[in-house]
């Protein structure tokens, strides 16, 4: 399946703002890691501190992620 | 005593705004005839970073979530503490130096709780709601900010 990526400050400059990534149905948020980090590995130190978000919630490395989902990347927060 | 509103929250929450704050509007929310400290707190674009000129900032946010983080912060700092009234906004876009990019206004009957409560809410919106800033620097450059 195909999922939408979406991501933010520091990622969105070395992503983009929004890719497409084809994944194995029942793929989970650690395997797509994996599989951000295999397509751009001097982005593995960044992905490994970002959160992951799905439906304005934050989703942790074992939730499956199911088709037509919007996948946000959140990097480490920096408000205020 | 108050029993209409035990623990009032802002009536019409926005918590991330493209508009410049509106300070007296938050503060004036805040009055309540059982507080007798009001605490204001407002983050304001400093001109330096690490030895380097600060031009302006720019904040970028995933606004629902964004939203959906700050509003449990201020509720649960609202039951913590037992306060009157909190508020916060935080800003995005393009914000120039001592311009406003963060408020948060707490209300409780006595000046430590609403201290503690105030820095409660700051403290945790800068670690974990969605909003980002990019800092644009007098020379050129630009980074994005680490957590802070």
């Amino acid at each position: 399946m195909k999922l939408k990526i979406r991501t933010y400050a520091s990622a969105k400059e070395v992503f983009g703002e929004s890719f497409e990534i084809e994944v194995n149905n029942s793929c989970t948020i650690e395997e797509l890691k994996k599989k951000i980090v295999g397509m751009k590995p001097e982005a593995a130190e960044l992905i490994n501190i970002c959160r992951f978000a799905i439906k304005e919630s934050i989703v942790n490395d074992e939730t499956l992620i199911k088709e037509d989902e919007h996948v946000h990347i959140i990097p480490p927060s920096s408000g205020g | 005593m108050s029993t209409l509103f035990p623990h009032q929250v802002a009536a019409e929450p926005e918590f991330i705004t493209d508009k410049p704050i509106d300070i007296d509007k938050l503060l004036h929310k805040a009055h309540h005839p059982e507080a007798g400290g009001i605490v204001l707190f407002c983050g304001e674009v400093r001109d330096n970073h690490a030895g380097k000129a600060v031009k302006y900032l720019l904040y970028e946010s995933y606004a629902p979530l964004a939203e959906k983080v700050i509003r449990e912060i201020v509720q649960t700092a609202i039951k913590k503490w037992n306060l009157q009234y909190a508020a916060s906004i935080h800003r995005i876009g393009k914000l120039k130096i001592s311009i406003c990019a963060v408020a948060v206004v707490t209300a409780h009957a006595h000046r430590k709780e609403a201290y503690e409560a105030n820095q409660y809410i700051i403290d945790r919106i800068k670690h974990e709601a969605p909003i980002w800033k990019c800092e644009y620097y007098e020379d050129g450059t630009h980074e994005w900010g680490k957590n802070c």
